[in-house]
């Protein structure tokens, strides 16, 4: 293995800190670029689904046996295709995602709660919440990207 | 042990060329990541990175993993251990070096 021996002196401070300005301005762009919108749309029509499929009186569980894992093979194919496809988050994207999960779950489960006293309609309501959460996600990050890039 | 002396223990030549830092920046937060984005990424011609990453390579800090997709040959580059080790060290003797001026 080759390796470079230290020879060359050390930076002054200033090189130091335009290095470490460098480094943060790369690992800013590699999360400037975000996955495909096609991507959010996939998740949030199957979030749409599994709700509506209870309005509609449709068996959600198949919709969410099947889609899910069909869902979830596709982005990943989808990614394994493209290079630039892959979905990258770094802490504040993670937060998000959680919050997100914990609402669009918590719709899921008020709308199995509260759908037979109230009617099917809140399954509807359900549905709108789950769309809004995945795309207002999908918006912040795009936002915060654009910004970093 | 002075701030000075801390940095010059983690100092890496082989990384401080500031193509190879940002290379490196780029697999320490993408841990696999195809040549073409890296490329793509640093604004570089192909040739350029292909040279930078082979004194990575040659140093044992970046390893190449090479398929076939698309009927394409593309590479995905990431970092070793010993290559994470390094780069990190390295930031954190380019800290100490600004830290020990302020």
């Amino acid at each position: 293995m080759e390796r470079e021996q230290s020879t060359s002196p050390q930076p002054t401070p200033e090189q130091a800190l335009a290095a470490l300005r460098d480094v943060e301005q790369t690992r800013s762009s590699y999360y400037a670029e975000l996955n495909p919108w096609w991507t959010t749309a996939i998740i949030a029509a199957f979030f749409c689904a599994v709700p509506l499929s209870a309005l509609f009186g449709i068996d959600w569980k198949t919709i969410a046996l099947l889609g899910g894992p069909l869902g979830l093979g596709a982005l990943v194919w989808a990614s394994r295709r493209s290079p630039n496809a892959e979905v990258r988050f770094g802490t504040v994207e993670i937060t998000l995602l959680l919050v997100g999960t914990v609402i669009v779950i918590a719709g899921l489960m008020s709308g199995s709660f509260l759908a037979g006293t109230y009617g099917v309609w809140v399954w509807g309501l359900s549905a709108a919440v789950n769309v809004a959460v995945i795309v207002g996600i999908d918006l912040i990050l795009r936002r915060k990207a654009r910004r970093a890039a | 042990m002075k701030d000075t002396d801390l940095a010059a223990s983690g100092f890496n030549d082989t990384i401080h060329a500031p193509n190879r830092l940002r290379i490196c920046a780029l697999l320490d937060v993408g841990e696999e990541v195809e040549f073409a984005t890296v490329q793509k990424q640093l604004g570089v011609s192909a040739s350029v990175l292909s040279k930078h990453v082979g004194v990575l390579v040659n140093a044992g800090y970046v390893r190449q993993h090479r398929a076939v997709r698309d009927t394409r040959q593309r590479v995905w580059l990431s970092l070793t251990d010993e290559g994470r080790t390094a780069y990190r060290n390295h930031i954190a003797a380019l800290r100490a070096i600004v830290e020990g001026h302020q």
